[in-house]
């Protein structure tokens, strides 16, 4: 299937023998993955199976020990930061901030990779207004940052993300401080971006169910190497979950997408 | 942009009043009369008070924007000027200088021992990728050790000496060098030019370098960068006026509850209010026990910490950091 994808022209992003980690200690063990465009691909294991790293590997901030990957056939080692930030935008599990900007303002920083002080500023302004409202935060604008509510905060993160108008997106646990409500929020807003704008996602997600709805398809760690890859029917499987995450599953379709759902069976000790 | 224009006719107002401020005191409103015209007032200003005023001036603003870029490149509110160890080398550069009798050449031992700092903390930065909260640490470890230097030196100076190294050791205007004025104003403003240019690299380092990398940036060799133009403003600052405490601290966190928070703003704002604070205190501090003058670092730390202070307790529900 990797060769296939190799030749296969809607491959945007296609990964060779990845290995890579920090200092000594090896994290992500000879990955293989092809990711088409305009897919919504979930990358889900448990805590330390290596999810972060790969997605660092993927970006570009890690340095990979050996392996190759390549972005729409180009080896992305070969590539300046700036092209790739212009492509690919990355939204971390946790954001810092430090100072007290406007929601505009730190909106604004998103389109950095194409802004240089003989930059058209209205384009800025015009990219900065779509982004804030494709999350529905444009009443949110001159607010500031700490000001917001967590939910509020990861809209307008997300809408950071995508003043960058990349061609991929990369999330990581976007939704793991979020309530059900706004968890909902973010996932049919790139649900929606996925659909409607044919952006690629990739997302790590704890959530198993989650993933199995929203994703078509799902990579599953473990240790560092890639356990299982395909639909989330093919993946979600009681045995290969158990093999992963040693814990028991029942599987049933979900009511409202009809994609499985996990039920842990450790309710009774 | 309006509140850079007011930050700026503040500017212009306080450089006017410091040169009116002094021992002979003259009326701010005659100084263009005075100027136009021929007399001793008119050399006291310029040959005397204009020097020390521009001085006072670019060290201001040279400290003040060095915080700034700190402040965001470390995340950290109480980073300063002098964070990474830059005080510390300059006041043991200065000691140098007067223990071997270079009275005329101590701007270049006060700025050559901030750079000793600087490459020490550069090696550092190449050796390991240290980052953030290190270098923080490594900065204070310098500082403590150059100053451990200094005071070996005051314990064993004689006291002539000994009070030559005090006033440069907390900050003086009054025996600013033209050469090195020269010099060092040029250095300050072409820095400050660039980092104007690269604000906006300011703003994505202060999300955290991953995403920093993720927008486009080189981390690495810009965080090198930034600690070289920080440095270098303040290594300029040194040399003119000693270690003038507190100001790399405080103008960036007024500027930024005037001006908001993108660096776009801030590092103009911090120019200009930097230099305007200094220029002031400097003013204070040649009338305060008149005749006498007092060290502008005694004003900058004593009126500067209470207004801070003022500040801090007096601003409800508003957030400095």
């Amino acid at each position: 299937m990797v060769e296939q994808g190799k030749q296969n022209s809607s491959a945007l992003i296609y990964v060779e023998n990845l290995t890579g980690g920090y200092a000594r200690r090896k994290v992500v063990d000879n990955c293989s993955l092809v990711v088409t465009e305009g897919e919504f691909l979930g990358i889900i294991g448990p805590n330390g199976s290596g999810k972060t790293t790969l997605v660092r590997l993927l970006l570009g901030i890690l340095k990979p020990f050996s392996g190759k990957i390549f972005y729409r056939g180009e080896n992305v080692s070969e590539r300046s930061t700036l092209e790739l930030a212009r492509e690919i935008s990355f939204l971390p599990a946790s954001l810092e901030t430090t100072f007290p900007y406007t929601v505009e303002e730190f909106v604004a920083l998103g389109y950095l990779p194409y802004s240089f002080w003989w930059a058209n500023p209205r384009q800025e302004k015009k990219v900065i207004r779509e982004s804030l409202s494709l999350v529905q935060a444009l009443e949110l604008a001159s607010t500031l940052i700490r000001e917001l509510s967590d939910g509020e905060k990861q809209r307008v993160f997300l809408a950071q993300a995508l003043a960058q108008t990349p061609k991929l997106l990369i999330l990581d646990e976007p939704t793991s401080h979020l309530d059900i409500g706004h968890l909902y929020t973010i996932m049919e807003l790139l649900k929606g971006l996925n659909k409607r704008q044919g952006l690629t996602v990739i997302c790590i997600l704890h959530d198993l169910n989650l993933a199995s709805d929203y994703c078509d398809r799902l990579i599953l760690l473990r240790k560092g190497k890639i356990f299982q890859v395909g639909t989330p029917e093919e993946v979600l499987q009681p045995e290969i979950i158990e093999a992963v995450y040693h814990t028991q599953v029942l599987v049933f379709p979900s009511p409202v997408t009809g994609r499985p759902h996990l039920f842990g069976k450790k309710m009774e000790s | 942009m309006k509140r850079i224009a007011f930050l700026g006719a503040g500017a212009v107002f306080s450089l006017l009043l410091a040169l009116s401020l002094g021992t002979g005191q003259i009326n701010m409103m005659h100084l263009g009369q005075i100027l136009t015209g021929q007399g001793v007032e008119k050399t006291v200003i310029l040959q005397i008070r204009l020097p020390r005023v521009i001085a006072g001036f670019v060290v201001g603003s040279g400290l003040s924007v060095a915080g700034a870029v700190l402040q965001a490149l470390l995340r950290n509110p109480l980073a300063e000027s002098y964070t990474l160890g830059l005080s510390g080398g300059a006041s043991l550069g200065l000691c140098l200088g007067i223990f071997l009798r270079q009275h005329s050449s101590l701007p270049l031992f006060a700025f050559a021992g901030a750079m000793v700092s600087l490459v020490i903390i550069l090696m550092a930065t190449y050796r390991h990728h240290f980052a953030g909260a290190t270098l923080v640490l490594l900065g204070v470890a310098l500082n403590f050790i150059f100053s451990a230097l200094v005071l070996f030196w005051l314990a064993v100076a004689r006291s002539e000496r000994f009070q030559q190294g005090f006033f440069w050791l907390v900050g003086d205007l009054s025996w600013v060098s033209v050469k090195a004025l020269r010099v060092a104003s040029g250095l300050i403003a072409a820095v400050s030019l660039y980092l104007v240019m690269k604000a906006r690299t300011l703003d994505a380092l202060s999300l955290g370098e991953e995403k920093a990398a993720t927008l486009g940036i080189s981390v690495i060799s810009v965080r090198r960068a930034m600690i070289t133009a920080a440095s270098l403003l303040a290594g300029c600052s040194v040399a003119l006026s000693g270690v003038v405490g507190f100001v790399g601290l405080i103008v960036p966190h007024l500027v930024r509850m005037i001006t908001g928070a993108v660096h776009r703003r801030v590092i103009p704002g911090c120019f200009l209010l930097g230099g305007s604070f200094l220029v002031l205190c400097d003013g204070l501090a040649r009338v305060v026990i008149r005749p006498l003058e007092l060290p502008v670092g005694v004003i900058t730390g004593f009126f500067g910490g209470l207004f801070f202070l003022f500040l801090l307790l007096g601003h409800r529900g508003t957030k400095i950091w």
